[in-house]
């Protein structure tokens, strides 16, 4: 191993600009690193300046460009799945939408030829209400998706303009207003000397005049037929949100990018105000199990149309965590309370695609069709409409112990024999908690196991059930029984996805039994809620280690260490990674951890508690 | 990196635009306006930057057609080429412009350009009509501009040399060739001083933070 003095340092970092500057990528980055390990550190960080410094650089790269059949002309739209030019396809001479998706989406071979599957199921969907892809391919790394030029603007454009103007609209002309005057289309088309293409055949004059909540439920109603047809051919989508639904100027929304965003993770490594943008519309099941389905874009959909009447997010706060927080556990505000006009039906159908529980949710899209369809003719809704009551007793399900003040009047009577079996329970649980201390892991299960059975017939208590089928899993685990473990577990995480204690018990298991990556993914989702998590630090971290991805791990432990100083078991792990590593003399291992980012008291301590 | 030929629509445009088509000149400008005048921004001293900002758009306008029209004897190749050309000529008309100690030169468009940062001060100009100043907040930092301007703040820590050969190779997008035969420099010069320019851009990024505030990293 090359290991480099200061002087030294400064030219390998110098030589390492310039091959950057030569074209090099992330390939000469980890070739550095392996030649000079210890400065992982102070090469990525330049790697990223040089990255950001190009990205300021970079004016519109791409038009002008020709790349296979298609001419480049200008940018016309910008989000987190990449950059939108106009293009033109030179053997058809059209114009089309010519979209680059941004590098680093695409992170591993795997991916690949997922987005290249995806790319093809998408490409043979032919709906109304569907962009139609006209080919999709990959030129240096960089991967496009030609697609029809729609006339007209992103569903999220709309909202911002209404959200702007502060108020409802009363009808739908004034979103056709809107789209007229941000629409740029036109504009560019005309400064190239072209006519715009013409657009698609409108839906006719009195859409216009519809009032705006009606209207709403109109264009949802086309896009959940469009979700029906899209799922009866084995493609779901994954990220649907109004800026992936495009309003064109005849009033028809079409959906885009059909299974572009797959991987909640590939989400998370977007810049932190996209994943935001995005998140906010994610299923708790795509949240928690990384799962996407027809039932999660039925909630996508279901948070589009309450964001579209009410122009605010049901579950959005500024910060990831509460986001997520709200989204698994939170019944989001009335619609009713932030718009005067909702019609109770509205309310109802939004509701039933906004049910914690997929199963609880509408079974399929066409039956949210059919729903908003009977609605919009003046016929009874089959979801039923959430009255006061019902929605105490959906907070009460969920949360019973801190709802019951609230609603102890309106339902004395159904809660009485409720609070009468689980103040039995609660004993079993107890009980078993007492053995499970003591480790008297047999018995433990045997207590749990009676509350778990008295307590699942009962209604409205999915929390307690969530609870009881974690203390299971801890039993279990105790017990050496993994696989029930990890069954309760999973249990309780379909019930509540965002329990933390069950995710650092699904963690531990699949540490015990070296399934690392799960383990670390579990990990994952913990510090995602819970960010101060020492102990899921030192978890990780010694999963990393376990896997021989050191720089991650130390990295950990460095979280851990630097929530509780001195801790003898990560001191332990972190002498460990050196040791593995085969850092032997204490000015190595000094290096490598500087590098890592302990400081100089944390290095002495780890260098001190290792000679002892 | 690759040498990027002028595209067809532009060869178009100017081609038209040469034969006096106002449609093909103003699309000219339309295109290349944001382009140019960040350049040029950047190569201006910090006064002159001032006073720029507080000129109207259809000024800079003018000035840009007022280049393109010189476009006679000259057949851009590539991109690069035509930008460099282009804002050159924007700059030192600008220059001219702005530049007050040239007593007698003052020209319309700079006794416009005084009205207008009298009516600016008093509040009687809209803020759309004057060339925008591309100041960065929180917010800003992930759009396109913002990225540019936090770029830019970094290139006005350089000395004059050094920002000009990072403008030259990473906005205007020529050759070292290009840039020794500009500069009067040798190839091999020219390359290790860029080299060395971008290298104490990067140490700068670093200090300033750049690629937090980018959301990379």
């Amino acid at each position: 191993m090359i290991e480099a003095d200061p002087e030294n340092r400064a030219e390998i970092i110098d030589r390492f600009i310039e091959e950057l500057l030569e074209g090099g990528d992330r390939s000469t980055l980890e070739d550095y690193c392996g030649r000079y390990p210890s400065m992982r550190r102070a090469l990525e960080g330049k790697f990223e300046c040089v990255r950001a410094l190009e990205e300021g650089f970079r004016e519109d790269s791409l038009a002008g460009a020709e790349i296979e059949d298609y001419l480049i002309v200008e940018e016309i739209g910008r989000g987190g799945m990449g950059v939108v030019y106009l293009g033109l396809q030179k053997s058809l001479d059209r114009y089309v939408a010519f979209k680059v998706l941004p590098m680093g989406t695409m992170p591993d071979a795997r991916e690949i030829s997922r987005f290249r599957n995806e790319a093809r199921a998408a490409s043979r969907l032919s709906h109304p209400n569907i962009v139609p892809i006209f080919s999709t391919g990959e030129e240096k790394g960089m991967y496009y998706i030609a697609m029809e030029l729609i006339q007209g603007i992103p569903l999220s454009r709309v909202l911002e303009r209404l959200k702007a103007a502060g108020r409802e609209p009363r009808t739908a002309s004034e979103v056709r207003d809107i789209i007229e005057a941000c629409e740029d289309l036109p504009r560019i088309c005309r400064a190239f000397g072209t006519d715009a293409p013409k657009s698609a055949p409108g839906r006719g004059p009195s859409l216009w005049d519809q009032p705006y909540p009606a209207f709403v439920l109109s264009l949802c109603s086309d896009v959940s037929d469009a979700l029906a047809y899209a799922h009866r051919n084995g493609v779901c989508h994954g990220d649907l949100k109004p800026s992936n639904i495009m309003l064109s100027s005849g009033g028809v929304p079409m959906i885009v990018d059909f299974g572009l965003a797959r991987d909640v993770r590939s989400l998370v490594s977007i810049r932190s105000q996209d994943f935001l943008g995005t998140l906010a519309y994610a299923s708790p099941e795509h949240l928690a199990r990384n799962v996407v389905n027809q039932k999660s874009d039925i909630w996508s959909l279901g948070v589009t149309m309450y964001e579209m009447i009410t122009l605010r997010q049901p579950f959005r706060t500024d910060d990831v965590a509460g986001t997520i927080g709200r989204i698994a556990n939170t019944d989001p505000p009335p619609m009713r309370t932030r718009s005067g006009k909702v019609p109770k039906d509205a309310e109802a159908i939004v509701a039933r695609c906004l049910e914690k529980a997929p199963e609880r949710r509408y079974s399929d899209a066409q039956e949210l069709k059919e729903d908003i369809d009977r609605l919009l003719a003046g016929r009874p809704v089959k979801a039923r409409p959430i009255g006061k009551l019902a929605r105490q007793l959906k907070r009460v399900r969920r949360n019973p112990v801190i709802s019951l003040l609230g609603a102890a009047l309106v339902v004395l009577a159904l809660i009485i024999p409720w609070l009468a079996v689980n103040s039995a329970i609660q004993k079993w649980v107890s009980m078993g908690t007492q053995y499970y201390d003591e480790g008297r892991y047999s018995e433990a299960l045997g207590s749990y196991r009676v509350a778990w059975d008295r307590l699942k017939w009962i209604p409205f208590s999915e929390k307690p059930k969530a609870e009881v089928l974690c203390d299971l899993g801890n039993a279990w685990s105790g017990k050496g029984e993994y696989e029930k473990a990890i069954h309760s577990y999973e249990t309780a995480l379909n019930i509540d996805p965002a329990m933390v204690s069950a995710l650092i018990g699904l963690g531990d298991v699949y540490f015990e039994i070296g399934a690392y990556e799960k383990s670390v993914s579990c990990y994952d989702r913990v510090l995602l809620l819970s960010p101060a998590d020492r102990n899921s630090y030192y978890q990780r971290g010694r999963a990393y280690r376990r896997l021989g991805m050191y720089d991650k791990a130390l990295k950990d432990f460095h979280g851990a260490v630097s929530l509780a100083e001195g801790d003898v078991d990560t001191l332990r792990e972190i002498a460990a990674v050196l040791s593995e590593k085969g850092l032997s003399t204490e000015g190595e291992q000094e290096a490598y951890l500087g590098e890592i980012g302990f400081t100089a008291p944390e290095i002495r301590a780890i260098l001190k508690s290792e000679r002892s | 990196m690759a040498v990027r030929l002028v595209d067809s629509v532009t060869r178009t445009l100017i081609r038209d635009g040469k034969q006096g088509d106002a449609n093909a000149l103003s699309t000219l400008f339309a295109r290349y306006q944001e382009r140019v005048l960040r350049i040029v921004r950047l190569r201006l001293s910090p006064s002159l930057r001032d006073r720029l900002r507080l000129q109207s758009m259809d000024i800079l306008q003018e000035t840009f057609l007022h280049a393109i029209r010189k476009l006679k004897d000259f057949e851009p190749t590539t991109e690069a080429s035509f930008l460099h050309w282009l804002s050159r000529i924007v700059e030192n008309v600008i220059r001219d412009q702005l530049d007050y100690s040239k007593a007698g030169k003052r020209d319309t468009a700079a006794e416009r350009s005084l009205d207008q940062s009298i009516a600016y001060a008093s509040g009687h100009v809209h803020l759309r009509d004057v060339i925008p100043d591309e100041g960065t907040s929180p917010t800003q930092a992930v759009t396109r501009k913002g990225m540019r301007s936090i770029v830019d703040e970094l290139l006005l820590e350089l000395d004059e040399f050094e920002r000009e050969l990072i403008i030259q190779r990473k906005l205007e997008g020529l050759t070292f060739g290009e840039m020794a035969n500009d500069l009067g420099k040798s190839e091999d010069a020219v390359r290790k001083h860029f080299n060395r320019s971008f290298q104490k851009l990067v140490a700068l990024a670093e200090k300033r933070k750049v690629p937090e505030r980018l959301g990379f990293g």
